[in-house]
């Protein structure tokens, strides 16, 4: 009886088989997300109307950009296929100032972004673009150099940090902090303080008590890891006896070159990440070093995730208020890339030497900011919109060199 | 090197030919000899002899009937597992599982343990004494460390074996005829251990020429073995040799490992109505080289090598004289062994320094005028460790019945010698493996020999009550190494109840408990440890005129000895069931085990003092000669360092339930069920506080404050596992094969709770003070306290994965045997979330599999 059952299913058994076989495969269809984006206006400017606007979405997996400048009423309405999107905006508000009409340059950033579903609502926060016009950081070579051996050279990595302003500036107590954080590792750092001070692994601080190291208008100083002719070591390195600071830690295996002055090692020990997996601050502690150390450690924790166990780290480092800081540069490389580790209204982009992890090509390779202008006088403007991407000419040849 | 290899392999391939093959046709002419009445008899026999032997072919571990609770693992269930090193038989103990051989680290024993979370509870696989025919491989002169070296990326740190045990690598299993794991509570004749030993029986007596070869994806492994007899003069001689060769990756020769190992042994016997004579002797030689060293591809240098040499030979002795018409002395058994090592480590690496750093060569503390190493160069490391080992051991056994008392008394002393002869870590101090070394050059041979001298006694009494039967036995150990010394005492009891009539069937019920201290001896490493160098810059003046560079150093020499180490002492309690009936079994142990002192590098806090000379005064531009310390003024300055010395701190707790049930034979299909497992719990904790630094610039200068915590790390693991083991043995077709299905129903790992805030702290002046709660808003003193989350301390369960393996065998004429393995044909391991990650394991288990090809001639 069964037997019977079964062979009297088995002929429409094998027709759906058939039937299923012809069904064409479902082509690859992404839902298209109705996005209403929100523009909220910089808290600190009153009356402000957009006036010039473009927001980029930069699907993060496909790379693919879609550009809008399509506003009304502070409202962008688009839509997007289903994906994630770093959204990044620039443009002008105008504002009232004391009954004057002004307008100045906003940005915004908004990192990885999920679109999923039919509708989204998301409101993106603008701030105000400080264009450059004091100390800004003009050079960062931190790739080094790679020595006839093929084998990385790491003692001749320098700062170059420039006076982009029409005024003498004084570099005392200046300081340049690395990030702690990684721009290639996205993890949730609790507390997160990203939108008001920037984490940082290594501190250091120009010396001088106030009006000791002028720098004249479009001039600049540079900050050596090791001030000595580099040269004698690795023909293809750089010669850094001339420059202004060395940074040097005693009973590290370091040297000091007795004509070039030693940087303050405020925090631990400044050693470039020589694949650019970190980013650099230019900032003046407003209280002093005694204020910045006893106040603004960074006791943080996450977790890690290796080989199937979950391991709580707890971290301890310091960071640096946002207010504090004057330039930030976002470094990374684009297949490691996954977010900026300063908020973007310090930098919104980053800057690169090397494509991939440990890019054998990036050795001798500098970051450099880009100029602007020249003024009549012949003083040199650099680019400075608070946003690396855009401001920094990446795989650049080293000033030095 | 490889050519070499090659040379020694072909011409101990031919040696093995010409004496086995004369042999052989000598054997023939005997086989053809006997009458046929014999044969028919031999036939019967053999029949017989088959149907019992079937019953008794056990292919996984046995469950020892004796009063210690060891595992037996013999022949069969080696052949039948199909291993490349001993490390693999340890999948047969309660609580093992197959794992896929590791041949490029070293491999270290932890019984009775779920992992072992840190260098700083070695003391496991330490405290396990190999002992191979009655007499130990000894460990204790080892020192291939590499100074200046160490940390997770040296080569040599993976494979470093100094004060960890023996690595089971270097341990073939095809010259092992018999290994008995002694889990439990040990005899009092077994001494310097804290976890367990392990008796390996080597293969005796006449056999044919055997063959294995075994291959899977990482490895190569041949070995020839032959057994003599000689009946007229009763010698039996055995000549044993085998080959590994192995990859770290099947696509990568840049890292490898191979391994010989080479034994002639001989047994004498000399009876009469008096005693009988047993002597067995044995040569071995054993080598191993593990082998480093970049792809010329990635690095077109190709100066970065590393070569680990190690090479033993041994001559041991175990004399035997059963006494027939003695009354009280039953016999007397000798054993000793000499062994020598040479152990080398050829390593050489390119250093490149940042740009260039101070050079400190000086073996002399005090005031330097020093140089500055090169920005590059190559530098060699030598370690060179020549160990020379002796062991004797003299016990007699003696008997007699008191009343319904029968007593077996055992008594005896055992001596141990260790001295490593080597040239010891060599290298140019002028261009060291590595910049800012801690060490210097040090000679081996320089270091005193240790010997240690232990007597031992213990009354086995059994006794009848009944239908009772009653075992116990009862001793100690005494033991002295130098100033240190330890008293053993350990019992185990054993009481079998009267049979209990079930249906048709009978069953038998043993109970048995037992106690027992073992105590390990420190090595020579920890004894003698090596000085420290620090070197304290006082001048640090890189003119960038060569002819005007100087640096100066303050050297400090410390040698960090612990006069107070005491030997480690483990205490195990135990209680075992057992249950048999018509060959079914099913024996339960309850263990638990402690030990507080185990070693353990600590911390000891030096302060030095020193001096920073000032050369502002001096204009770099205008200067004619380099700077002289005697004409710069200066700054007295005082430092704190934290050096590593070798304590008693280390504490493991384990506990657990060992299980294992093994059905009879069911009849016909031949077929046998196992289940076997256990239950672990492991804790692992520091027992002394610890200090505890930061190495951290603050504001210009070194952190110099040091807290002293009263936890410092803290695992606590447990896991429960079940094997089950079906396995068919079909004799007619030659077949053999089995099922393993291997669960880990769970294992979990936990933090023991520690507090990020140390009880006081100690600055440059020396001074303990408390630490406060307003320290902990100090520029300086917050530094010293961690906040340390509460997630820290959850426990973290990994759920069920089931591994299925399968095995076959294929038995031609007891001649060839043809086996292959497939371990996780199956498994499953499901995906599972902690703490809002998801831990996908699903597909990542690719099975391990190889064959093996055994000829019996």
């Amino acid at each position: 009886m069964i037997k019977m059952t079964l062979r009297s299913l088995w002929i429409p058994l094998c027709a759906l088989l058939l039937l299923n076989a012809c069904k064409k495969d479902s082509t690859l269809q992404l839902n298209q997300v109705a996005l209403t984006l929100t523009l909220a206006n910089p808290p600190e400017l009153t009356d402000a109307k957009v006036s010039v606007l473009k927001v980029t979405f930069k699907e993060i997996n496909s790379g693919k950009e879609t550009v809008s400048t399509n506003v009304k009423d502070q409202k962008m309405n688009i839509s997007l296929s289903e994906g994630s999107y770093d959204v990044s905006l620039e443009g002008t508000v105008e504002y009232k100032l004391n009954g004057e009409t002004r307008s100045r340059k906003v940005g915004a950033l908004k990192q990885g972004l999920v679109l999923t579903g039919t509708q989204h609502e998301e409101n993106l926060a603008m701030f105000t673009v400080l264009e450059g016009k004091g100390f800004v950081i003009q050079e960062i070579f931190f790739t080094g150099t790679q020595t006839a051996q093929n084998k990385p050279y790491t003692g001749d990595k320098y700062f170059v940090i420039f006076n982009n302003s029409a005024e003498t500036l004084y570099a005392d107590g200046l300081v340049i902090a690395q990030s702690d954080f990684l721009t290639t590792q996205k993890r949730a750092y609790t507390p997160d303080v990203m939108s008001q001070a920037v984490a940082v692994g290594a501190v250091i601080r120009i010396p001088g008590s106030g009006k000791d190291h002028p720098v004249l208008p479009g001039k600049s100083i540079v900050i050596a890891d090791d001030g000595i002719n580099h040269k004698e070591f690795n023909p293809v390195s750089v010669d850094l006896t001339k420059a202004n600071f060395e940074i040097f830690t005693p009973n590290r295996e370091d040297i000091d070159n007795p004509q070039v002055q030693n940087m303050e090692n405020v925090y631990s020990r400044m050693v470039f990440h020589d694949r650019g997996f970190t980013s650099y601050v230019l900032a003046h502690f407003p209280d002093g070093t005694d204020d910045f150390l006893t106040n603004q450690k960074y006791d943080y924790s996450y977790s890690l995730l290796v080989n199937g166990v979950v391991y709580p780290m707890d971290q301890e480092e310091y960071k640096i208020p946002n207010s504090w800081i004057i330039d930030a540069v976002n470094l990374s490389v684009q297949s490691e890339f996954q977010w900026i580790v300063t908020d973007p209204s310090l930098d919104m982009g980053w800057t690169f030497c090397g494509k991939i992890a440990s890019d054998k090509t990036r050795y001798g390779k500098s970051v450099r900011r880009k100029i602007l202008s020249t003024t009549t006088e012949g003083r040199v403007i650099l680019k400075d919109t608070n946003n690396s991407s855009l401001d920094f000419d990446a795989e650049a040849i080293p000033s030095l060199k | 090197m490889r050519g070499s290899d090659y040379f020694l392999f072909i011409l101990i391939c031919l040696i093995s030919v010409t004496l086995v093959l004369p042999a052989q046709a000598q054997q023939k002419d005997q086989k053809n000899n006997p009458s046929k009445k014999d044969t028919v008899n031999n036939k019967v026999d053999s029949l017989k002899a088959k149907q019992i032997s079937l019953e008794e072919v056990v292919i996984t571990a046995k469950e020892s009937k004796g009063l210690s609770t060891s595992s037996i693992i013999d022949r069969r269930a080696m052949q039948h597992l199909q291993p490349s090193s001993f490390t693999d038989l340890l999948a047969l103990l309660p609580g093992g599982r197959s794992v896929d051989p590791n041949l490029k680290t070293a491999n270290l024993i932890g019984l009775r343990q779920t992992g072992t979370p840190s260098t700083d509870y070695d003391i496991s696989s330490l405290g396990t004494s190999f002992l191979i025919d009655g007499a130990p491989i000894s460990t204790r002169a080892n020192m291939q460390y590499t100074g200046g070296l160490t940390g997770q990326t040296d080569l040599n740190t993976k494979r470093d074996v100094t004060a960890k045990g023996l690595d089971m690598r270097t341990l073939s299993t095809d010259q092992i005829e018999r290994v008995e794991v002694i889990r439990g509570i040990p005899s009092v004749e077994y001494g310097d251990i804290t976890s367990g030993v392990i008796k390996i029986t080597r293969k005796q007596g006449e056999s044919g020429v055997e063959a294995r070869f075994k291959a899977d994806g990482f490895s190569k492994l041949a070995y020839v073995g032959k057994g003599f007899a000689f009946p007229d003069k009763k010698i039996l001689l055995n000549v044993d040799f085998d080959f590994l060769d192995a990859k770290s990756d099947p696509t990568n020769r840049y890292e490898n490992y191979k391994r010989i190992n080479t034994s002639i042994r001989l047994n004498k016997l000399w009876e009469n109505n008096t005693r009988d004579i047993n002597l067995k002797s044995s040569l071995d030689y054993g080598t191993s080289m593990d082998n480093q060293r970049t792809d010329p591809d990635i690095d077109l240098l190709g100066v970065d090598k590393y070569k680990s040499e190690y090479n033993r030979l041994a001559f041991t002795n175990s004399l035997n004289i059963d006494f027939h018409q003695q009354k009280f002395l039953k016999s007397i058994v000798l054993n000793s062994s000499l062994s020598m090592q040479r152990d080398q480590i050829n390593q050489t690496k390119w250093v490149q320094t940042d740009a260039a750093a101070i050079l400190n060569p000086f073996t002399e503390a005090g005031v330097h005028d020093v140089g500055y190493l090169p920005a590059n160069y190559t530098a060699h490391l030598l370690v060179d460790g020549k160990p020379i080992d002796g062991f004797l051991k003299i016990m007699a056994n003696m008997g007699f019945k008191s009343g319904k008392v029968n007593h077996a008394i055992l008594a005896g002393t055992e001596a141990n010698y260790s001295k490593n002869m080597g040239r010891g870590q060599v290298f140019d101090p002028y261009l060291p493996p590595s910049k800012g070394m801690t060490t210097r050059p040090r000679a081996y041979s320089d270091i005193p020999a240790t010997k240690d001298l232990s007597f031992f006694a213990e009354d086995r009494i059994d006794v009848k009550l009944g239908a009772h039967k009653l075992e116990m036995v009862a001793g100690a150990r005494a033991m002295m190494m130098g100033g240190l010394s330890a008293i053993d005492p350990r019992a185990n009891a054993h009481w079998t109840l009267p049979k209990i009539n079930i249906g048709t069937q009978q069953l038998q019920i043993e109970l048995g408990a037992g106690i027992g201290w073992q105590s390990k001896f420190p090595v020579i490493a920890q004894l003698y440890p090596d000085y420290t160098y620090v070197d304290l810059e006082q001048l640090n003046y890189y003119h960038n005129n060569p002819e005007y560079r100087k640096a100066n150093v303050m050297t400090y020499k410390f040698l960090v000895e612990n006069p107070n180490l005491q030997p480690a002492r483990n205490k195990k309690w135990e209680l075992k069931a057992d249950f048999s009936m018509n060959r079914n079994r099913l024996s339960i142990t309850y263990f638990k085990e402690s030990m507080s002192n185990a070693f353990r590098n600590g911390t000891e806090l030096r302060f030095m003092d020193y001096k920073k000379y000032n050369t502002s005064g001096i204009d770099p531009d205008k200067i004619t000669a380099a700077p002289d310390i005697k004409d710069l003024p200066y700054k007295d300055w005082r430092r704190m360092q934290l050096l590593s010395v070798v304590q008693n701190g280390s504490a493991l707790y384990k506990e657990g339930i060992e299980y294992r049930f093994s059905s009879a034979r069911m009849k016909k299909i031949n077929t046998r069920v196992t289940i076997d497992g256990a239950w672990f719990k492991s804790v692992y904790q520091n027992s002394l506080p610890v200090y505890k630094t930061k190495d951290l610039v603050i504001d210009n200068e070194d952190f110099t404050y040091a807290g002293l915590y009263a936890e410092n790390d803290g695992y606590i693991r447990s896991q429960l596992n079940t094997n089950m083991m079906i396995d068919t043995y079909l004799p007619k077709i030659g077949l053999e094969f089995s099922t393993s299905i291997q669960s880990r129903w769970f294992s979990s790992t936990q933090n023991a709770r520690r507090s990020g805030t140390p009880m006081s702290y100690v600055g440059v002046d020396g001074i303990s003070h408390p630490y406060t709660e307003a320290d902990k808003s100090d520029k300086y003193l917050q530094w010293l306290n961690t906040n340390v989350s509460e997630v820290l301390f959850q426990k973290n369960t990994i759920p069920m994965d089931i591994d299925v393996n399968f095995k076959v065998v294929k038995n031609f004429k007891d001649k060839i045997r043809v086996g292959m393995f497939v371990n996780r044909l199956f498994n499953y391991a499901p995906d599972y979330k902690v703490n809002g990650f998801t831990v996908r394991r699903t597909g990542l288990n690719s099975p391990y599999f190889g064959m093996e090809l055994n000829f019996n001639l």
